[in-house]
């Protein structure tokens, strides 16, 4: 049976190599476009002007109650559609495609920026006021304290969550397969109906999947064990 | 693309798969906890044989898609000859019923972590006490832990509920029928998707909404004990 996954005509191994390449690139895309998406969320949500906190709000609510099949989908089939016709309006009459990989990454960036917008929230709260006064009475200038005091205190108290929200990133990926990328899924639905052996190959892309889960588990220990020190202060 | 007038003639359709989703959530919840409750008790037992199976169990479904969970029991189990020819295929044939077993057993792994979570998070002195009045150790566990246990995890599991009514959606893709499946039927049949997804996006962030308030009432309501 292992023959079935080996390399070159045959075997469907180099596909499935091929997909895990793909889901690794649309996570780490989707991941950092939630963390841009997510720092200026938070920073918006605590800005002083209140239209800009409320939309924040609204966008980091909506997109946390919508199931994520729903927006993917949504990105997918009406990008193509929006795009067009707006660039229609600006009298460019081309038909502008949106294909699955970008449609895959922008959804998951929506969603998942919402929730890291949450999550960088909370960890700007969490450290305490005193931090920056303190620093700041020691006669360290505004960037100073927030690069060297601050900073390091947010990424302390975030890390686990954003270790939290990489798995999930990941998992979520999968969906990508339905409309049409090429990831671990993906190979895992076109194998098992070419062979008539769905199971054990769906059962093959689980096991890719729970391997990528250890080792980010893995991995995400070790960040952890570095900013154990940094967390002075803040409620964990 | 975006037509109040058809979004208004769709609403029934949606709505009936709407119903589905609700039925696939409480089903869900249901069957959730009753597998969740053992399995978390079995994370904490004596035996390291029942130990590793619950935190196998807990692995395999936090740590992989529920999309390939469902996909491996629904598509997957059309594999075997002899699964076809038994009675269990009349079950497992059906996208229905393989959502409802995907959606609990999953849901069952992220309620047991949270339960177990929940669970060593009682306050010991409140167990002792209670060894101490003399309440045996099953009576102990229902009347003292359990309840506790529950207060405990309450934000957590409502978080995780509304996370499995999101989870539904991903069922369509077995074609199951409820509000996402209903709306993808709309939009095969219109070509426009942007109408049928966007009323479908609504009536989800209404249930969602429901389940928030539902949520912070109970939570309210059992830490009214808590408040200033």
């Amino acid at each position: 049976m292992l023959d079935l996954f080996s390399w070159g005509e045959a075997g469907w191994g180099d596909e499935f190599l091929n997909g895990l390449a793909t889901t690794l690139k649309l996570a780490i895309a989707a991941y950092a476009l939630g963390t841009v998406i997510g720092t200026l969320g938070a920073l918006a949500k605590l800005s002083k002007r209140r239209w800009l906190a409320g939309a924040a709000h609204l966008y980091s609510t909506t997109f946390r109650a919508l199931p994520d099949i729903l927006v993917m989908l949504f990105i997918y089939f009406s990008a193509s559609l929006i795009l067009t016709a707006t660039l229609k309006q600006f009298g460019i009459d081309r038909f502008v495609g949106v294909g699955p990989f970008a449609a895959g990454v922008v959804a998951l960036g929506v969603i998942n920026g919402a929730y890291f917008s949450e999550i960088i929230r909370g960890a700007i709260i969490a450290v305490p006021r005193g931090q920056f006064d303190a620093a700041r009475a020691l006669g360290l200038s505004r960037w100073h304290v927030l690069r060297f005091v601050i900073l390091p205190q947010v990424l302390a108290i975030a890390v686990t969550p954003m270790g939290n929200m990489w798995v999930i990133v990941l998992k979520d990926t999968a969906l990508v397969s339905v409309i049409g990328a090429h990831d671990i899924l993906y190979w895992g639905s076109v194998a098992g109906t070419s062979l008539r052996k769905p199971f054990t190959f769906y059962l093959a892309a689980v096991i890719l999947y729970l391997a990528l889960t250890a080792v980010s588990g893995v991995v995400q220990a070790r960040i952890e064990r570095r900013f154990d020190r940094l967390r002075i202060g803040a409620v964990k | 693309m975006i037509d109040p007038e058809l979004a208004l003639s769709i609403l029934p359709d949606l709505l009936r798969g709407a119903v589905t989703t609700l039925w696939l959530v409480a089903i869900g919840v249901v069957a959730g906890l009753s597998l969740a409750l053992p399995i978390a008790l079995a994370r904490n037992a004596r035996f390291r044989l029942v130990r590793s199976c619950a935190y196998a169990y807990i692995f395999f479904f936090r740590g992989s898609p529920l999309l390939a969970q469902v996909f491996l029991l629904y598509y997957g189990a059309g594999q075997f000859e002899w699964l076809r020819q038994s009675a269990l295929w009349t079950i497992l044939r059906e996208p229905y019923w393989c959502a409802i077993i995907a959606l609990s057993m999953n849901t069952a792994g992220y309620t047991a972590e949270i339960l177990r979570g929940a669970f060593l998070n009682v306050p010991g002195g409140l167990l002792e006490a209670a060894k101490a009045l003399g309440l045996s150790r099953l009576k102990a566990f229902w009347l003292v832990k359990l309840p506790l246990a529950a207060r405990l995890s309450l934000h957590a599991y409502g978080n995780e509920v509304i996370f499995l009514t999101k989870s539904t959606a991903v069922m369509s893709l077995i074609t199951v029928i409820d509000l996402m499946g209903a709306a993808n039927l709309i939009y095969r049949r219109t070509y426009n998707p942007v109408t049928p997804l966007l009323t479908a996006a609504a009536i989800y962030l209404v249930l969602i909404y429901l389940l928030i308030l539902i949520f912070r009432f109970i939570e309210r309501r059992l830490n009214a004990h808590l408040a200033a």
